[in-house]
């Protein structure tokens, strides 16, 4: 019995595969199998290191904006990019798929996708940066759902601190999360209920 | 407020085309500014349906491990993302809202390369493994910071160097990490449960008549004013009251002997106590230094934070 992917891919990732090793002693089809997948990890090594188009943010942002033909704020710019990542990614997973390469959890489409919201998410990070954005007079709920929006941002931020080195599927996940969670926040603190942002305060004693 | 609106919106023209004149067509674009919010939220909704499916084996003690490394507020980037860097350096991703780097002045895109004064790469490295390196470094370093621990780290910005003083600090998490107790809740991550309101999240116990208020931080001319450095000044204050009402016109100044720096500043300090606590806060009345006197509610106020299918309100 031939091993799975799962088990090459442990023992091309360095990790102790006994068994697996020794039935590749035996077997050239899944030693071939190996190799490529040894030239699929250089490849995509390969590929980290090649730097994106300088300005791909602005061409995103310039493309965007031209699409409708009137300029309608950073937001569309933003939700480009993810588009834009969303695209790249299933080209990606579509070009990958098919050539008999397994799908990894990290993959250029991840990559991409996380360089696409890691820019978003650089974009709101400036709004929340301009002071003239800032709603200065803050209703004690506003004030609540901002210190909420920072805590979950905190927590995310929390688990990419440590995941950043990766580029897998559930990073692509957290990323989206901050670029949402900083959308609201941008929202909010410039007084604004951020999107679907519904505040009921009930006081639970007055409801019984 | 709709001056700020238009403010804001016009600041956002002017990052996103600053060559193009945008004096027309502001108020009918003011009024569409619900639809950008929404293609931003469907596509990342679309980027979801396409990951969330993945791993998901993402355990407890890993969550446990990692509280040390962000007592900065940085997440530094990998290979990919410093590639395109032009100085060897750690490059910093995302900067946490709140946090010490925050409060610095660190942004998204500076690139550290120094941290107390020893430098973060070696000579003659290549740039990418040159950074790659210094970023591994910076996460070491941080990791091994204590509350309290003053930092300089040196950056590159726009080309130019720069310095930051930080004074490293466990970031307040507030109720959220003790609501990630076990695997399920953690598996939710990735379908960004996490990220946004579900049940019994939410609950304050605030004084009944602080909610409603509006609040402002005290800038330098108005600290004048009062006679203080710093504090928030009751813009609006509640109708009615009991012992702990605000009035307009007063300045908080303290909360249970705690400086008041902002409105968010205050809701946490508030969020901190227990219900049936007592609770004092220290203001300024008609130019008196007064203290309220009064006991946290027993009932919280549940505050429903939704952030799912709805557009912006048209004019709020």
């Amino acid at each position: 019995m031939h091993p799975t992917t799962e088990e090459l891919l442990v023992l091309r990732d360095g990790e102790d595969a006994e068994e697996t090793a020794r039935h590749l002693e035996e077997c050239d089809e899944c030693r071939n199998r190996l190799e490529e997948l040894r030239a699929v990890s250089s490849a995509l090594k390969e590929l980290a290191q090649v730097p994106p188009p300088e300005d791909s943010w602005t061409e995103i942002r310039k493309r965007a904006i031209g699409k409708r033909r009137r300029p309608v704020g950073l937001q569309v710019g933003v939700a480009a990019a993810v588009l834009l990542a969303v695209a790249v990614a299933a080209m990606v997973g579509h070009f990958g798929g098919g050539n008999g390469f397994p799908e990894r959890a990290e993959s250029a489409g991840t990559r991409e996708a996380i360089e696409q919201l890691s820019s978003a998410s650089r974009e709101l990070e400036l709004l929340l940066r301009d002071s003239s954005l800032q709603s200065p007079v803050l209703s004690t709920q506003s004030a609540a759902m901002i210190v909420e929006l920072e805590d979950r941002i905190a927590v995310v931020d929390l688990i990419l601190a440590q995941s950043s080195f990766e580029q897998d599927e559930r990073t692509v996940v957290l990323w989206s999360d901050r670029v949402e969670l900083l959308d609201a926040l941008v929202a909010a603190r410039s007084g604004q209920i951020p999107i679907g942002g519904i505040v009921h305060a009930v006081n639970e004693g007055s409801q019984r | 407020m709709k001056n700020i609106l238009i403010g804001v919106f016009l600041i956002l023209v002017a990052g996103a085309l600053p060559a193009v004149a945008v004096s027309d067509g502001v108020q009918e674009d003011r009024t569409d500014s619900r639809n950008p919010h929404r293609e931003l939220r469907e596509a990342v909704a679309e980027i979801r349906s396409q990951y969330a499916t993945g791993d998901r084996s993402f355990t407890a003690p890993r969550i446990a491990g990692m509280s040390s490394n962000m007592r900065l507020g940085i997440i530094l980037g990998g290979s990919w993302h410093q590639a395109r860097e032009e100085a060897a350096g750690a490059a910093i991703m995302a900067v946490t809202p709140g946090s010490p780097a925050e409060e610095a002045g660190l942004m998204a895109g500076d690139v550290v390369i120094s941290f107390n004064g020893e430098p973060l790469f070696e000579q003659g490295l290549e740039l990418p493994v040159a950074s790659m390196k210094a970023s591994q470094r910076l996460a070491e370093l941080a990791r091994d910071l204590e509350n309290g621990d003053a930092v300089v780290l040196e950056y590159i910005r726009d080309g130019s160097t720069h310095q930051a003083d930080l004074v490293a600090r466990e970031i307040d998490f507030g109720p959220m990490l003790g609501k990630l107790p076990d695997h399920e809740d953690l598996a939710g991550l990735y379908r960004g449960q996490l990220a946004f309101a579900h049940p019994g999240d939410g609950k304050w116990f605030l004084p009944r008549t602080w909610l409603d208020m509006e609040l402002v931080a005290l800038n330098p001319g108005l600290g004048e004013y009062f006679g203080v450095d710093s504090g928030v000044l009751v813009v609006r204050g509640p109708d009615d009251g009991d012992t702990l009402a605000l009035e307009s016109g007063d300045v908080i100044l303290g909360i249970g002997g705690r400086q008041v720096r902002s409105p968010e500043h205050a809701m946490r300090i508030l969020r901190s106590y227990e219900p049936d606590e007592e609770l004092t806060v220290e203001i300024i009345r008609h130019g008196r230094s007064e203290t309220l006197t009064g006991t946290v509610p027993s009932v919280p106020i549940q505050f429903d934070f939704e952030f799912r299918d709805a557009g912006i309100p048209a004019d709020h």
